[in-house]
């Protein structure tokens, strides 16, 4: 009869430190106002730029 | 990929399947499945520790029932990854992680049905770092740390810091919130829900903060699964996804959280009846 033998992975220092990292995570970065899409930016940047100026009140009326 | 990378994956995949069961759908193995369907059995059981007591979460407060196969795949993750020394030489963040594993090894050694506990349940050595609140940026980040600890029936000297300290863990959340540090903010939340359902006063109202985190910050898996934990413990079972269900089920459990006909149950009933999330179960029975 044939037995199936199970091999069993094997845990190294550096994967019982990535647990602690991941276990004791430290606060974040201050981040800045949220964007909701930042690479839009200078799209609407662009578009702030190109847009035709104000129209003018006629005059003589 | 690194290994920190993919135990990070490994843990959110977790996370997923935890807040999934949170959310009541099925009643189905959680860990042990999680360790079958992963190409990385390393990081599978990496993962079990990362989340650790969070694990346990559908368990304790929805009544959902606790698998002998996930004890036994919790307690394989231990074996794995031997718990560090958490002695008196022990940095702050290794005895943050002790605390996080003995919460683990509280609630696996509570299972009934499982037979041993690789893991010590020994809690660590409770310095003044835990009570005192002079520096109350820096221990509201510890707190955030041991999160996982914020869950019923896991009564210790990390609750009981944090019973007496609702002044500096919302002065962290304000902290957090403003710094946009939002998975910070939910872990600080649920201290303070916690805290609201042992019935302390608040001197912030944690509602309000539960939405603008949950609107802003709650994308990460492990992030959302803090996030429907607290609302849990506010008594808000519709963003832990309980809404659908709410009110189907006729079964409840008793309120003292021991009531064996629900986890005797079929598992849908175990998990979907209890939306409520203002009735903590303990972590008493393990289904084979």
């Amino acid at each position: 009869m044939l037995a199936q033998e199970t091999l069993r992975p094997l845990a190294n220092p550096a994967g019982t430190a990535a647990i602690g990292s991941l276990m004791v995570e430290p606060e974040a970065a201050v981040s800045g106002a949220p964007l909701p899409a930042p690479e839009a930016a200078g799209f609407l940047l662009a578009l702030l730029l190109l847009s035709p100026k104000e129209p003018k009140e006629p005059k003589g009326k | 990929m690194s290994s920190r990378a993919a135990y990070a994956a490994a843990a959110d995949e977790l996370a997923s399947r935890v807040l999934r069961a949170l959310r009541g759908a099925g009643g189905a193995a959680l860990v042990a499945p999680h360790l079958d369907s992963s190409p990385d059995a390393l990081a599978a059981l990496a993962a079990v520790r990362v989340i650790g007591a969070d694990t346990f979460t559908p368990h304790i407060l929805t009544g959902a029932p606790f698998h002998a196969a996930d004890a036994a795949a919790v307690a394989r993750a231990f074996e794995e990854f031997p718990v560090p020394g958490s002695g008196p030489s022990a940095r702050p963040d290794e005895r943050t992680a002790a605390w996080r594993d003995w919460a683990t090894a509280q609630l696996l050694a509570r299972t009934r049905g499982y037979v041993g506990n690789p893991v010590a349940t020994v809690p660590p050595e409770a310095g003044d770092d835990l009570t005192d609140t002079t520096d109350w940026q820096r221990w509201s980040v510890r707190m955030a740390q041991l999160a996982p600890l914020a869950t019923p029936c896991l009564d210790g000297p990390v609750r009981d810091a944090a019973r007496g300290a609702a002044l500096p863990l919302s002065r962290g959340l304000t902290r957090s919130v403003l710094r946009r540090d939002f998975p910070t903010a939910v872990r600080l939340l649920r201290w303070l829900a916690l805290l609201r359902h042992d019935g302390i006063a608040l001197p912030v109202d944690p509602e309000p903060v539960l939405e603008h985190v949950r609107l802003l910050g709650g994308a990460s898996p492990r992030t959302a699964l803090d996030l429907a934990v607290a609302a849990h413990l506010l008594g808000d079972g519709t963003h832990a996804g309980t809404t659908n269900t709410r009110g189907t089920n006729a079964r409840s459990t008793n309120g003292n959280g021991t009531d064996p006909d629900n986890r005797a149950d079929s598992d849908t009933s175990a998990g979907a009846g209890t939306g409520t999330g203002t009735t903590p179960h303990l972590p008493t029975e393990a289904q084979a």
